[in-house]
């Protein structure tokens, strides 16, 4: 299935075909789940952070939902 | 080491030094204090009784990186509590270069009179005549002020909205590039400024009288890991530099805690268009600035220049919190409106954050749409004309409510939350109610604790260990403003080693041991301070609540109110 996957802060660097405002289309199969899709997109684990699927926080175990927009963030500080 | 007082009523300055009970504290530690032991609780904050006190970090002026912070402090025209609002650009290492460890502002002028506070480079300070520069803005005024004293001076001043004593009225200051956009922003503090007479301080650049090191080579040694730390860090180090505070637009809103149109919603359907990331793409596309130097000192370069599609400079730095008040939370998804807006408020002297709640207020009023950036844009220019309006607008969130008798007001203690809901990190709850501050997003960030991806260990939603986050981040806030670290270099003091080296460099400069236990007894000694004179000055545990709507209306998407109760909010103090 494919879904849409938008990398932010400076985690998009790693892919080139990545688009800022659409971010990238992935191919994966059905029943993956998010950490499926981390693992698929060979990103090192403190790399990032909170993970999203269409607006809601999801978790390394939820299933990826086809046509589904995931969008990866980076660990945060702030103030 | 010395402080300098300058009494505007008679036109008096005097040299101090540095006095019992004031040795070993700059920053917070030092405003906080003074203000508690000298200002009477109870006085009028825009009558002669009342302190306005600049104090560079106690760290300012050393080699360690990231530490020209300004600590301003008065009581605040705002809350009618303790204020103090720390600020970066250049003069806060400019004056701690100079041997100076406060600026006291006493007294008042006659009505009608102005002026500049100028120290050179011999430390020597003069009141000089400003009358001309009256009703000027930021920008010209700190172009004209280089131009007469000089490109190697600080500017730190008022606009108009400082010289009318709005409560929403900011101290702006000259950044690395000589521009005066770098704010104290929150409680009114240019309103004091203005109350007192005073339209901006000139203070020379380039002092060579810094108080000593005692011990100058565990110093550097300390440093220097310091600033390894931040630099190896991937947030400060990586993502900082590339997108500024503004990349914190995505995950705050993708954790629907993105207060949006005047927090009635958590989750901003055009956050992409305003995020860090696009702001970045923008920047770079039309020939502007990111990885921008804004203070002195700094590694991590966070600033910007943001310029219009001409390339043309429009506003320097667009930071997170101004990208929240001026779009999320009055539904504007225009980045180029948004740095308008910016601009406006650093060049008439107004705080981001209260002026942009405060045009949010005004929309779910009704008085304007959600999303009308042109509407924004003229409220804030009604400020610096002076209108009916625009002295309301002026005033804030809570001023603006009582206008229009519409009671979704996000203050506390009369000062607008920031750009984190307390229904989606119910730890901010308790910062917001209890900081001796008012809604104060930066006296004990909590967010990092309460989102499990980012290594937090709460429950969002769920008031287990709240209390206690907010108690120990607040405590650990005022000992960091104390010091005068920046907020993003605390990577340092996250650091494994991070701590010890901050305590190393600060008994290196006092020149006898530091350790744990005397970080965590400086900043309880802060806190007590403030707490002390809020009380002093009529507060009660009832002020410590957050407005109601937090309460009552589940915040979309997660359909959440506040769920600490009274009894446990009034536990955050118990020590």
């Amino acid at each position: 299935m494919k879904i849409r996957v938008i990398f932010f802060g400076t985690l998009r660097k790693s892919f080139s075909d990545h688009d800022p405002v659409y971010g990238m289309e992935v191919e994966i199969p059905e029943g993956s789940t998010v950490g499926d899709l981390i693992a698929h997109m060979n990103l090192p684990a403190k790399k990032f952070g909170m993970v999203s699927m269409d607006g809601h926080l999801v978790k390394a175990g939820n299933l990826l939902e086809e046509n589904a927009v995931v969008r990866v963030f980076q660990p945060i500080f702030g103030g | 080491m010395k402080f300098f007082k300058i009494n505007m009523t008679n036109g008096t300055i005097e040299t101090q030094q540095v006095s019992d009970g004031y040795e070993y504290l700059g920053g917070r530690g030092l405003t906080s204090i003074m203000i508690n032991a000298e200002v009477p609780p109870d006085c009028d904050p825009l009558g002669p009784e009342n302190k306005l006190i600049f104090a560079p970090g106690y760290l300012s002026g050393t080699p360690l990186i990231n530490t020209s912070r300004l600590s301003i402090g008065a009581k605040s025209p705002l809350t009618g509590g303790i204020k103090e609002s720390n600020v970066g650009g250049t003069i806060s290492a400019d004056l701690a270069r100079l041997g100076i460890n406060a600026i006291i502002i006493e007294g008042q002028v006659q009505q009608g009179d102005l002026y500049v506070l100028k120290i050179d480079s011999n430390g020597d300070a003069a009141l000089i005549d400003a009358k001309q520069f009256k009703g000027m803005r930021t920008y010209e005024l700190a172009a004209t002020l280089k131009e007469k004293y000089g490109d190697d001076n600080s500017v730190t001043c008022i606009g108009p909205a400082g010289e009318l004593q709005l409560t929403a009225a900011s101290i702006q200051t000259t950044d690395a590039d000589g521009r005066p956009c770098r704010a104290a922003g929150r409680g009114g503090l240019g309103a004091v400024m203005g109350a007192k007479g005073l339209k901006a301080l000139v203070v020379s650049m380039g002092g060579k009288t810094a108080d000593s090191l005692a011990d100058v080579p565990a110093f550097k040694e300390a440093a220097k890991a310091y600033a390894r730390d931040v630099k190896a860090d991937e947030f400060s180090g990586e993502v900082l530099p590339e997108f500024g505070s503004a990349v914190l637009v995505g995950p705050i809103n993708a954790a629907g805690a993105f207060p949006t149109c005047n927090a009635k919603m958590g989750q901003f359907e055009h956050a992409d268009k305003i995020s860090g990331e696009t702001m970045a793409a923008m920047i770079k596309e039309r020939g502007g600035k990111t990885t921008h130097k804004g203070c002195s000192q700094c590694i991590i370069n966070c600033s910007n220049e943001f310029v219009d599609s001409e390339g043309k400079y429009v506003t320097s730095s667009l930071e997170y919190e101004t990208i929240w008040s001026m779009g999320g939370m009055i539904g504007n998804g225009d980045l180029d409106t948004i740095a308008k807006l910016d601009f406006l408020c650093d060049d008439i002297g107004l705080d981001t954050i209260s002026t942009g709640v405060a045009i949010a207020v005004a929309m779910d009023a009704g008085f304007k749409n959600f999303g009308d950036g042109q509407a924004a844009i003229k409220m804030v220019e009604e400020v610096a004309q002076g209108t009916e309006f625009g002295i309301i607008l002026g005033n804030g969130p809570a001023a603006v409510g009582k206008h229009f008798n519409h009671d979704r007001v996000p203050v506390v203690k009369g000062q607008s939350i920031a750009a984190y809901d307390p229904r989606a990190i119910q730890g901010m709850a308790v910062t917001y109610a209890t900081s001796p501050m008012g809604g104060d997003h930066t006296a004990g960030w909590v967010v990092g604790e309460n989102l499990e991806d980012f290594g937090g260990t709460l429950d969002r939603f769920s008031a287990e260990g709240q209390v206690e986050a907010s108690r120990n981040s607040q405590i650990h806030m005022a000992a960091v403003d104390t010091v005068g670290i920046c907020d993003f270099a605390q990577s340092g003091l996250a650091a494994p080693e991070g701590k010890e080296n901050v305590y190393k460099m600060v008994a290196a400069k006092m020149g006898k041991s530091f350790g744990k236990d005397d970080w965590d007894a400086l900043g309880l000694r802060v806190l007590k301070a403030e707490r002390e004179f809020n009380r002093r000055a009529g507060f009660t545990n009832a002020d410590d609540r957050l407005p109601k709507m937090f309460y009552e209306e589940p915040l979309p998407p997660h359909n959440k109110v506040v769920v600490i109760s009274d009894e446990e909010m009034d536990t955050t103090f118990d020590f």
